[in-house]
């Protein structure tokens, strides 16, 4: 699904990645790579599989976008000392992104850590528009992941629930990309405060992304 | 023995009347209440002013029989049913259930009915000859006679002073009994008017003679302390062990252990024997665990729960290794659950500990008995059972409305069943969901004119709020509780007289264990009534209530034993100490659910314990147990034993989060439900109408308000599947004619109407109905094989329907039947239920299935590869942790074989996905297809096609309105009035 930004178009994609295709640009947010070796850690084995499905399904996204530039928005490994975990056969993976000039935005999990070879910034401004890993109340045109965003919706027994983007016109939050990332419900203070009232909302499907606005929650669950 | 009859009546009069007729001395039967005399005294003067009911003993059948002529001379009695009373029905107990229309008088006794009182020691009348009479209220006067003061209310006792337990002692192998260890006992119980049950000597012996031994006993028969009484046979003969304990007993439920705690603690207490006693659950404080662990009591009252964690204690060994007994109660409610493949794990380990450990096993009446016995003693061990209960008295309310076509809400019935409950003394209203229980209790509140105190219970509500709700019960000041499952176990409720339940019973033996909710106490029938929500539930009540009068049970299935259990146990195992694993495999092995775990389960269960036991090794530094010197596994890191504390359990529940009104805990809402309300919305909760205020902490923060249309939390579970054997018995009813005199007029005309336009559903042939409807195709299966194993059905049809190029839209599926709407005409039908159906077709939906992904949660907690998530423990404002379903995703697509989506399918097939149901249903109908091609809707289908409706138009304000409409428009295509 296309839609316009700040004054340019973006693509949504149904992976959770955004396109910019003036800029042959992709942006995804959240990978949280190694979550499960993090995990593995204090002894809760998750499947190690999580690194090679996220970076893979990065990788097809690429692919078939046919994008040039790759904007990664923070939270690309789970913890800082992810990129020591990775496999070998992950870690070549990781390093052949290297080949779309990647944008590093630190995230709040992998603060201090910047992968060799990529260009690494706390804030990425570029044609009026801002990239951050968390957005802030006052941020205007500002494109942001952090919250992971997720909606939730009944209508009678059945239920809706998936990764969304989210965007009032001044700032757009996208889902996480990552393999085992959860989400927050789109309702949450957390994310509702920094939005206009009435905004929209993308979940992804299985081949699209959905478009729905706030009037959404006034089919509430009733049962 | 001595039997002891409780008389509640509603003042002093009737005390003073058995007084001024020299009824407190001895020898005199002539002279007993229950005599002509009194009876017809009682009745002509006074009967009036009675409100609270009494219990009569009679001596012999004249007694009765004069009994019932001043019954029937006092017509103008208030709350007389007027009612023929029928001769033949003038034989001991069963003239209670005629009596109990009366709605005042409890029991009637004939003494050669003797069997029918053997149930509860203060009830038991074999040959009874009173001696002695004492009468009792709150005055001095009465205590001055001797007279045992009750708890809050008047009542009178008449002890029925007759030789039991020379009976006992005459016949059989009891003879060789020693009653001389067991005398402190046998003296409290007399001194109490009880003597022993035989099932209760019965246990003692099989349990001295070294057996398991599996008690089987109604409600109120004495199941405590016959379980219990080898233990204290044993302590009395001085068996205590030099340090650790000597008796465990597990119960299901928190709050049983305690009531336990109290009833065995009694004579421990009265005798002052040298018996130490203490519960252990959850609740217990730190101090007392501690305490417990280093100075364990001789007995030990806990949950499956926290036996597992003291198992995992590295002084397990030397805490367990006296063990004498182990008592499971509610056995009959473990069996198939996870809980009780943890119980078996455990149990496994204890014997492992302590050889000559004997178990002994409390269950309600089951049908099968042999397999719990299997489960629990092996099958070398002794089956107990006691005297059956007198059938319970139960009615299907005969609403003058009509019975709604379709709906669970029952709220067509409101007035009746609130006419009920005033009638009653203390009534519970049981309810399938909680979400029913809601909307019930506002219901009730609303029409409640005459005051009645009214309460709530359920799973979600605060502990606290709970237990209070529980403690008023106990002391007699609520006049009703509305409940969910969160009652049906073990306490002692003996004041409830009336039991509702609302909606379909879906099994005989969880309807029974409700209806033994009410009189549980006294030995008299439990009276109930049924409440049917739709058409379809009507049948099943019938085919219930006809089980129960036939004394026919569900049977228990006790399920295999699930991998993600084992792997928490194996945990277990290794926080104890090092364990070998040749040896621990062995172990298992004993236990009923692992009866056949392969070894190479045991073994892939065992690595994921280890490092998640991947096939890309990528966690073999972060193991968390390893092979030592010795060959032996053992943790890496004693600390780890953390971990499986705080994991423990099999009881996973959808993320919950508090909610609080001021500082008041209200209990806890799912977070799913709360995440659709907007502050300012209101909802019901805890049975008022709150608002939402705002989310704080992961706290929903509400305040009192008042509202006309407040949501209603929906909550996941409590939907039990339609039983098997209540299944057939329905198809029975369908097919039998002759069996629908019992029915109303209305049900049977649309059962009528139904065989001459389409046919009925039968026990030899499955019925598929196809019609067109405004441009839609509707296939109809009856079936009756629960809504599992038909939702599986469904999705089944609607792939195989979509291949065949039918177009399906979607399908419905109940308890009973399933429709699936298609654009096309359905193609070969035969072909669509074929066998084959569950071939590959299941395998491929089965890994797509959001039912499975739903098994796979649980699986990864229990299994600890996600960690548990507490109540209010997390932060709102942050994502969930992890999702399991993308976990699930991933696993599933780099190593689909891993134990724990093995451990997913296993769970699914016989659960939420029970396949194992479905297969046999499709199995036996096999060529046996009934098929009919029909013009319009039928009116079978009326309350599916409604169904349909429900599920599919959002609930708005118009949607009463439009379904009102369908519901009219159908019924006059299916040739039905409404």
């Amino acid at each position: 699904m296309i839609i316009s930004f700040g004054g340019h178009d973006f693509f949504l994609h149904h992976s959770g990645a955004l396109f910019w295709p003036s800029e042959s640009m992709l942006i995804v947010s959240d990978l949280h790579l190694e979550k499960g070796s993090h995990f593995a850690r204090r002894g809760f084995f998750l499947p190690p599989y999580d690194s090679h499905y996220t970076i893979s399904r990065l990788a097809d996204v690429c692919q078939e976008l046919q994008c040039k530039k790759l904007l990664l928005l923070g939270d690309a490994f789970h913890d800082e000392k992810g990129f020591g975990r990775l496999g070998k056969r992950e870690r070549a993976m990781f390093k052949s992104l290297l080949a779309f000039h990647p944008i590093w935005i630190r995230g709040n999990h992998d603060r201090d850590f910047v992968p060799e070879g990529f260009y690494a910034a706390d804030i990425y401004a570029h044609k009026g528009i801002t990239f951050r890993h968390e957005t802030a109340p006052d941020a205007l045109l500002d494109i942001s992941g952090h919250f992971h965003p997720k909606v939730d919706i009944t209508n009678g027994q059945k239920r809706l629930s998936s990764h969304c983007f989210i965007e009032d016109g001044q700032k757009m939050i996208v889902p996480a990309f990552g393999a085992f990332t959860g989400g927050l419900d789109i309702t949450d203070p957390a994310i509702r405060r920094l939005l206009r009232p009435n905004y929209r909302i993308y979940p992804l499907g299985k081949t699209r992304v959905y478009r729905m606005n706030t009037e959404v929650f006034k089919l509430k669950a009733e049962k | 023995m001595a039997s002891v009859w409780e008389v509640s009546y509603a003042g002093k009069q009737l005390g003073d009347l058995i007084m001024s007729r020299g009824m407190l001395k001895d020898g005199k039967p002539e002279r007993c209440l229950g005599y002509e005399d009194v009876a017809r005294n009682r009745l002509k003067g006074r009967v009036c002013s009675v409100i609270t009911p009494f219990i009569i003993a009679g001596y012999d059948n004249a007694a009765a029989t004069g009994f019932e002529k001043n019954l029937s001379a006092a017509q103008n009695m208030t709350g007389r049913v007027k009612g023929d009373f029928d001769r033949a029905l003038l034989y001991g107990f069963s003239i209670l259930n005629r009596l109990i229309m009366f709605g005042r008088i409890f029991a009637v006794a004939a003494a050669d009915n003797a069997d029918g009182f053997l149930c509860r020691q203060n009830m038991s009348m074999t040959a009874s000859r009173m001696i002695r009479v004492t009468v009792g209220d709150d005055g001095a006067l009465y205590r001055k006679r001797g007279v045992d003061i009750g708890i809050d209310r008047p009542y009178i006792k008449i002890m029925a002073k007759q030789l039991h337990s020379k009976d006992i002692s005459r016949s059989g192998p009891i003879a060789s009994m020693d009653w001389e260890k067991i005398k402190p006992l046998t003296g409290w119980l007399q001194s109490r008017g009880w003597d022993w049950f035989p099932h209760q000597v019965e246990v003692l012996q099989a349990a001295e003679a070294g057996q398991n031994v599996l008690l089987c006993a109604p409600t109120g028969a004495g199941k405590t302390l016959g379980g219990f009484l080898p233990a204290l046979a044993d302590l009395l003969g001085g068996g205590q062990t030099r340090m650790g304990l000597h008796t465990l007993y597990i119960s299901p439920l928190k709050a049983l252990t305690v009531d336990v705690h109290r009833s065995i603690g009694k004579p421990i207490d009265d005798l002052k024997l040298p018996i130490t006693y203490e519960t252990r659950t959850g609740d217990t404080s730190t101090a007392k665990r501690t305490r417990q662990k280093n100075k364990p009591p001789d007995i030990l009252m806990t949950t499956p729960e926290s036996l597992a964690l003291l198992l995992s204690y590295d002084n397990a060994r030397e805490y367990f290794s006296g063990l004498r007994y182990i008592i499971v109660d509610e056995l009959h409610a473990l069996l198939h659950s996870k809980r009780g493949d943890l119980l078996a794990l455990c149990l496994s380990r204890l014997q492992g500990l302590a050889p000559q450990v004997r178990r002994i096993g409390l269950s309600a009446t089951i049908a099968e008995p042999d397999i719990a016995r299997d489960w629990l003693c092996g099958a070398d061990g002794t089956i107990v059972k006691a005297t059956a209960r007198v059938t319970p008295d139960i009615t299907i309310l005969k609403s003058k409305l009509r019975i709604p076509w379709a709906g669970h809400m029952a709220v067509y019935a409101m007035p009746e069943i609130y006419q009920a409950l005033t009638q009653s003394r203390m009534s519970i209203v049981f309810v399938n969901t909680r979400a029913q229980a809601e909307l019930i209790f506002q219901e009730l509140w609303r029409l409640n004119d005459k005051d009645l105190k009214i309460a709530l219970h359920h799973g979600s509500l605060e502990r606290d709020l709970r237990r209070k709700v529980e403690a008023k019960m106990a002391g007699g000041d609520l006049d009703c509780v509305v409940a969910t499952s969160s009652l049906d176990l073990g306490l002692d409720w003996a004041e409830v007289d009336l039991v509702v339940q609302i909606g379909a019973p879906k099994g005989v033996s969880r309807l029974l264990q409700r209806i033994g909710r009410s009189n549980h106490r006294l030995n008299e029938p439990s009276k109930a009534i049924l409440v049917p929500t739709n058409r379809f539930e009507y049948l099943e009540c019938i085919a219930a209530v006809d089980a129960i009068s036939h004394r026919e049970l569900d049977g228990i299935a006790p399920k295999t034993g699930s991998l993600d259990v084992l792997a928490q146990h194996i945990f277990g195992r290794a926080c104890s100490g090092p364990f070998d694993a040749d040896a621990l495999y062995g172990e298992v092995k004993t236990a009923w659910p692992y009866l056949h775990l392969s070894q190479s389960d045991f073994t892939r269960v065992l690595r994921f314990v280890q490092d998640g036991g991947y096939a890309l090794q990528a966690y073999d530094r972060y193991k968390r147990i390893i092979i030592n010197e010795e060959g032996q596994y053992e943790l890496v890191d004693p600390r780890m034993a953390r971990q499986y504390r705080m994991n423990v359990g099999t009881i996973v529940e959808a993320p919950m989060l508090k909610v609080k009104m001021g500082k008041k805990n209200l209990g806890v809402i799912e977070e799913f439900f709360i995440n659709h309300l907007t502050p300012g919305d209101t909802f019901l909760f805890a049975g008022r109408i709150v608002r939402f205020e705002q989310l704080h902490d992961a706290t929903v923060l509400v305040s009192r308000a008042v509202g006309d249309k407040p949501k209603i939390p929906s909550y996941d579970g409590g939907k039990l599947p339609l039983s098997t054997h209540l299944s057939v018995r329905v198809r029975e009813l369908l097919e039998n004619e002759s069996y629908w005199d019992s029915l109303p007029g209305n049900v049977r005309n649309w059962l009528k109407l139904q065989e001459e336009q389409s046919a009925l559903p039968g026990t030899d042939h499955l019925l598929i109905e196809n019609f067109a409807r405004r441009g839609r195709y509707f296939l109809i299966a009856y079936p009756f094989s629960g809504r599992s194993a038909l939702q599986t059905l469904g999705f089944l049809l609607m792939r195989r329907m979509a291949r065949n190029g039918d177009k399906p839209l979607g399908f419905v599926a109940t308890d009973y039947a399933i429709v699936i709407t298609s654009i096309n005409k359905p193609k070969d039908i035969p072909g669509l239920f074929s066998t084959d159906l569950l071939g590959e077709e299941l395998h491929e939906w089965l890994d797509d299935t959001p039912l499975l992904k739903r098994t796979f949660r649980e699986n990864a907690v229990i299994a600890g590869m996600i960690e548990r998530r507490h109540p209010g423990q997390e932060k709102t404002g942050r994502q969930m942790t992890f999702s399991s379903d993308l976990i699930f995703d991933v696993l599933q697509k780099y190593e689909p074989d891993h134990v724990l989506l093995q451990a997913a399918r296993q769970d699914a097939t016989g659960g939420l996905i029970d396949t194992d149901r479905l297969s046999d249903m499709l199995v036996s109908m096999e060529g046996k297809l009934l098929i009919k091609e029909l013009d319009h809707v039928s009116p079978l289908a009326v309350p599916m096609m409604l169904e349909i409706a429900r599920e599919s138009v959002p609930r708005k304000e118009s949607s009463e309105y439009y379904m009102e409409e369908l519901e009219a428009k159908l019924l006059s295509e299916a040739g039905l009035s409404s």
